[in-house]
């Protein structure tokens, strides 16, 4: 058991110790051309954000006014409607509107 | 190009100056974030927004530390902003596995540091799995010592802490590897 616990702490040792003579890693050669990209990709992407919100914005108010408009239109004929179908109820059953001196 | 030089070109948005500064910060920057990060496509990802947030940001440097100073706190910010990520990914992960059958995400693989000598690489893996387990100011403090051969001093200057604290952070740091070393060591047989 101690000779076990030994050869443990040996090892931690040796672990902790494993980075020293560590050799520098080399970023990627092209990693500037990278972060050129990457910048002109994000100002294309905020250039259109502004041009789309107010795109969609132009076609919500265009379609909510056609809808206002069409319904609008739509009542007045269906009103006229109805009031063609009273007169010729009227016309048809002679109701007018009488009154008997009772 | 002298810094100074390269400060007053990134200030004006000069690209040249820009192309400069990447190339003489470049493998610093990437070495840092591959010691946090455990992974080169992640730590070459880190790397492009650093540069970027350096030339988004050189109006806001005042000088009153160094450049490089100022470049390492950058990457080492986003690097640990990077694995506070990754650790809420994982743990959202782990629950959705809990309702689904393909189990949970599977852990970042053991890492291999390119720069880590042959005879040292399998130790050096147990290694980083334990220092990614410390707490970010030990994991910080350690990192720039053991990887970047930073001094105190220069460790200090970069965390915005005195020499004392950082000597603190680094002792308290092999403290909890050892723990954490032992515990690995003492499961394995």
């Amino acid at each position: 058991m101690e000779e076990r616990n030994k050869d443990i702490e040996k090892e931690i040792d040796l672990t902790l110790e494993s980075l020293d003579g560590i050799n520098s890693a080399k970023a990627n050669p092209s990693l500037y051309e990278k972060i050129i990209n990457r910048m002109e990709t994000r100002k294309r992407a905020n250039y259109n954000p502004k041009l789309k919100y107010a795109l969609i914005i132009t076609l919500l108010v265009l379609i909510n006014l056609f809808t206002f408009i069409y319904f609008s239109n739509g009542s007045n004929e269906a009103t006229a409607g109805s009031d063609e179908i009273k007169d010729t109820f009227k016309n048809e059953y002679s109701l007018t509107i009488s009154t008997y001196n009772y | 190009m002298e810094e100074k030089e390269i400060l007053s070109g990134l200030k004006s948005g000069n690209r040249e100056a820009f192309k400069n500064l990447v190339n003489a910060y470049s493998d610093r920057v990437y070495i840092t974030a591959l010691g946090f990060l455990r992974n080169p496509e992640d730590a070459e990802d880190i790397s492009q927004e650093v540069f970027i947030e350096v030339f988004n940001s050189i109006g806001k440097f005042k000088g009153d530390s160094k450049l490089a100073t100022w470049i390492y706190r950058i990457t080492i910010n986003k690097s640990l902003d990077f694995l506070k990520k990754r650790k809420s990914k994982k743990r959202f992960a782990f629950v959705t596995s809990i309702f689904s059958k393909e189990g949970a995400a599977e852990d970042i693989p053991d890492f291999e540091h390119p720069g880590v000598l042959m005879e040292n690489k399998e130790r050096a893996k147990v290694l980083f799995s334990a220092i990614s387990k410390l707490p970010d100011s030990q994991k910080t403090a350690f990192t720039l010592n053991k990887i970047e051969d930073l001094t105190y001093k220069e460790i200090s200057d970069i965390m915005d802490t005195s020499v004392s604290s950082v000597e603190s952070l680094i002792y308290r740091a092999k403290e909890n590897l050892k723990k954490l070393l032992n515990n690995f060591y003492q499961n394995l047989n």
